[in-house]
């Protein structure tokens, strides 16, 4: 039973992970990425292909690992949100980056093939069971990332542009702000940052090129549980919806957990669709 | 009074700001009643609580005697108060003749299933919505613009296609926000005169602007805010000459 | 005015064509194909009323288009329902699931939405797999055919052509009268739409049931075009395919989907080696639709016409006739 939570609560700090990284693009961008999931994609399966195919140590895997992700997070930025968020039309940004993730994931599984391989481990390790690392890296890097977030938006001078831009997109223009550039950098925050997620999640999810549409939903559900915009709601919410995932998985079967997740959230936002946390209203109208 | 459209003691906040402080305003049947006040003084803000865009935190809108404080803008709408907006809000991807159409919904008795169809009565009511929708658009002056898409229409000439959209609305009480705003000399006339069409045909009008000029001109009566209060209501002639208006908004 | 007799004849042309097709073609897989794109379009006409017109992104139409094949399947199959009422009955079942899911997903803005309507196609794919005492999970079900004279690949051709073909016309009647207008408003702008008393979210949840009806006729369909379902079949891949097809076809028009939604069937199915990155070329297409033409190719066209049409245009003078707009009013309070 105690595995069976420790394996939630790491499964929810994968989830929270993702949530924060939604968070971090949200910041600047004002948008929801589809293709927020596919950063761990990427970066775990890049981490896998470095150490098991090309048989080189684990940091040089976790260097290129964060390294695909700021490329990739910078490439989404450029590509599929710099043009659209002048146009300001949810429609079209959900659409592109829809589109970038299925292709992101498509070629992913065209080079990597579409079987789910096993990670390798970060630390050796010779026993199996509640203590094992692959529950505790995505626990405690989630908690690490939600306290390094938020010292990041008090004490550094861009992560204070980052809320400034949350806050006031045309005011942080017009006071000189390079508001592309700093766009770009929580792009490229966000992909190192759901590169890390992956990484260190690796030996619970495998390199597997489908994480990413999955873990985009359950980050989402955990954002949205939680209440966008806020860190400690993602890591909440993103504890909620694991512990709930495992526990189901355990009593019902794995068969069940989509099936739960999504009546978790549809119930929570037809009660209150701020979310746990949230403060700003969703907007209606 | 039954027929009118009244706010009573209204008021709106946001956050620590008082944008509407009780303030109380009747429109008649037949009458162009003026709102005039310097910017941020909480015009357009009412105007938003009597037609339900934004939630109310005290007092009453009533219509007709009825409360409507709690419905929401569809079924004010329905209940025959239209409006138009500062910056116009049109379907732009439609073309104009169809934007006006939309003023005819309420009327629209087909359903869904029976408009897949295409069944005799939708066919019946497109044609006589198309007819009324025309005529309003070539009373407004838009009669050679009909088949154009709303999008490739000047910005006051669009302010022209809402007036007529509200009017498809057959309307009891229109609410206009800034209508003469970026207007020209001769058009600000046009706007005049379909105005006062309107009030004949025992519309009450509520207009917004800033252009005093026209204001006290087609207005029978008028109310002046302030930072959200009340400072004068009555006759044209009467708040024009009303020492606090002229000191916080017309000037010396 | 030529150009009011070129789209009925347009449409007659190719409706001729369509329903002549197997005389024209003696190949039987062509014909298999053109069916595919029938069945598909089955359930895109009428997400393209969602997608397109009232600007709701659902992704999950497939777990609708699941569903309705496996109800069809189990129903006419080991139920030994007649087809024809177990098609209607996987519509009806469908557009039940699709009220349910829209009530509380239809209220949320749009992002949200999506991700609810994809998750509903994760979940179904989940239950397809697991619920095996339903659905045989990853081992399938055959799916039984039409009674004569739809049992051969002539006949199942035209039934799908004869249902997609009045699919088409509920679906373009909905679009050119006022249902449409009130789609189109919703999406372009709520605060229009709210001021002439259109009913938001109603209108979403109608046009959803709508399409949730159909997409379950198409599944009933595409089990038979198939003649055997697995889960595999069902992939959210699928999804993305429709709403290609909708996206670049143009929102709110009717015809660019369709021919969307052909050629994006045809590509992978005629050009063989294309099949393996399909789902990466719609992405990618996608994409490059989303930024540089974001009506889709249907407006486009439009506005290329549009150009050609205009006489010189002079500013709008505004004259009005206030006579008329007396009459027009009329007497009111």
């Amino acid at each position: 039973m105690l595995l069976v939570i420790i394996s939630g609560l790491a499964l929810g700090g994968l989830y929270g992970m993702t949530a924060l990284v939604y968070n971090v693009m949200y910041s600047t961008s004002k948008v929801l990425s589809f293709g927020t999931g596919q950063f761990a994609m990427v970066g775990g399966i890049c981490a896998a292909w470095v150490v098991l195919d090309l048989h080189w140590p684990v940091w040089i895997g976790l260097i290129a690992c964060l390294l695909a992700g700021a490329v990739f997070g910078w490439l989404s930025e450029l590509i599929a949100v710099r043009r659209i968020v002048a146009a300001s039309d949810e429609h079209l940004w959900v659409l592109s980056t829809l589109a970038l993730a299925t292709m992101v994931q498509e070629a992913m599984s065209l080079v990597w093939g579409t079987d789910p391989t096993p990670f390798p481990r970060v630390f050796p390790q010779e026993f199996a069971g509640v203590l094992d690392q692959k529950f505790w890296l995505p626990l405690l890097l989630s908690i690490a990332m939600a306290i390094g977030l938020q010292v990041f938006y008090r004490h550094s001078m861009t992560g204070k542009l980052f809320i400034a831009m949350s806050e006031d997109t045309f005011a942080a223009r017009a006071r000189g702000v390079s508001t592309d550039w700093m766009r770009a950098q929580s792009y490229i925050l966000a992909g190192v940052l759901g590169a890390l997620s992956g990484f260190a999640a690796g030996q619970l999810t495998f390199a597997d090129f489908a994480l990413g549409t999955a873990l985009g939903l359950s980050g989402f559900i955990a954002l949205a549980v939680g209440g966008i915009g806020s860190s400690v709601g993602a890591l909440v919410g993103g504890a909620i919806l694991g512990t709930l995932t495992a526990l189901t998985t355990y009593y019902f079967g794995a068969q069940y957990q989509k099936t739960i997740a999504i009546g978790l959230l549809i119930l929570l936002l037809v009660v209150r669709p701020q979310g746990l946390f949230g403060t700003t209203q969703v907007r209606q109208v | 009074m039954s027929g009118t459209l009244e706010a009573r003691g209204v008021i709106k906040r946001f956050g620590g700001l008082v944008a509407v402080d009780n303030v109380s305003l009747e429109l008649r049947p037949g009458e162009v009643h003026g709102l005039i006040g310097p910017n941020g003084s909480g015009k357009t803000t009412l105007l938003n609580l009597i037609s339900g865009y934004y939630p109310i935190d005290g007092g009453h809108i009533v219509l007709g005697g009825a409360d409507i404080t709690r419905k929401p803008v569809r079924e004010r709408a329905r209940a025959g108060v239209a409006r138009t907006f500062q910056t116009p809000k049109l379907v732009l991807s439609l073309p104009v003749l169809d934007n006006a159409m939309l003023g005819g919904w309420p009327d629209v008795r087909s359903g869904f299933l029976e408009t897949a169809l295409s069944a005799p009565r939708t066919r019946r009511e497109e044609a006589e919505l198309r007819e009324r929708a025309a005529a309003m658009l070539r009373g407004v002056g838009l009669g050679r613009v009909m088949d154009r898409r709303a999008d490739l229409l000047e910005h006051t000439a669009q302010r022209f296609l809402e007036i007529a959209r509200a009017l498809t609305l057959r309307p009891k009480f229109v609410l206009l926000d800034e209508p003469a705003g970026g207007l020209t000399v001769a058009e600000i006339d046009h706007l005049g005169a379909i105005i006062g069409v309107m009030r004949d045909a025992g519309i009450g009008v509520l207009l917004v602007e800033h252009h005093t000029d026209f204001v006290f001109r087609v207005c029978d009566r008028v109310t002046a805010l302030n930072l959200g209060r009340m400072i004068a209501h009555g006759s044209a002639q009467h708040v024009r000459n009303d020492p606090d208006v002229i000191r916080v908004y017309l000037g010396a | 005015m030529k150009a009011n007799y070129l789209k009925p004849a347009i449409v007659a042309v190719f409706a001729l064509f369509a329903a002549l097709l197997p005389y024209i073609t003696g190949n039987i897989y062509y014909l298999h194909v053109a069916t595919i794109i029938g069945v598909y379009w089955v359930l895109i006409a009428t997400l393209n009323l969602l997608v397109g017109f009232t600007g709701q992104l659902s992704v999950g139409h497939v777990g609708l288009l699941a569903i309705g094949a496996y109800a069809f399947c189990l129903l006419a199959g080991s139920q030994g329902w007649n087809p024809f009422l177990a098609l209607l009955t996987g519509g009806v079942i469908c557009a039940v699931i699709g009220l349910l899911l829209g009530l509380p997903s239809l209220r949320l803005p749009g992002f949200y939405f999506a991700m609810a309507t994809l998750a509903f196609g994760l979940i179904v794919a989940e239950l397809a797999l697991a619920e095996q005492w339903l659905t045989n999970g990853s081992v399938g079900m055959a799916a039984p055919s039409f009674p004569a004279p739809f049992d051969t690949p002539w006949g199942f051709y035209w039934l799908v052509l004869g249902i997609a073909a009045f699919v088409t016309w509920l679906t373009w009647n909905l679009s050119r009268f006022m249902w449409g207008r009130a789609m189109v408003a919703l999406r372009d702008s709520t605060v229009a739409a709210s001021s002439v008393a259109i009913p938001i979210y109603l209108t979403k949840l109608v046009v959803f049931v709508f399409s949730g009806f159909t997409a379950g006729i198409a599944g009933g369909l595409y089990a038979t075009s198939q003649s055997y379902i697995t889960p595999d079949a069902f992939i959210v891949n699928l999804g993305i395919y429709f709403f290609v097809a909708i996206i670049i076809g143009g929102r709110g028009v009717i015809i660019g989907p369709f021919i969307g939604a052909a050629v994006l069937a045809a590509i992978p199915e005629l050009v063989g080696p294309l099949a393996k990155y399909g789902t990466f070329f719609y992405g990618v297409i996608l994409l490059i639709v989303v930024l540089v033409i974001p009506g889709g190719f249907g407006e486009l066209i439009d506005r290329v016409a549009e150009k050609l049409h205009r006489r010189e245009q002079a500013a709008t003078r505004i004259e009005p006739d206030l006579a008329q707009l007396r009459t027009a009013i009329g007497r009111r309070a």
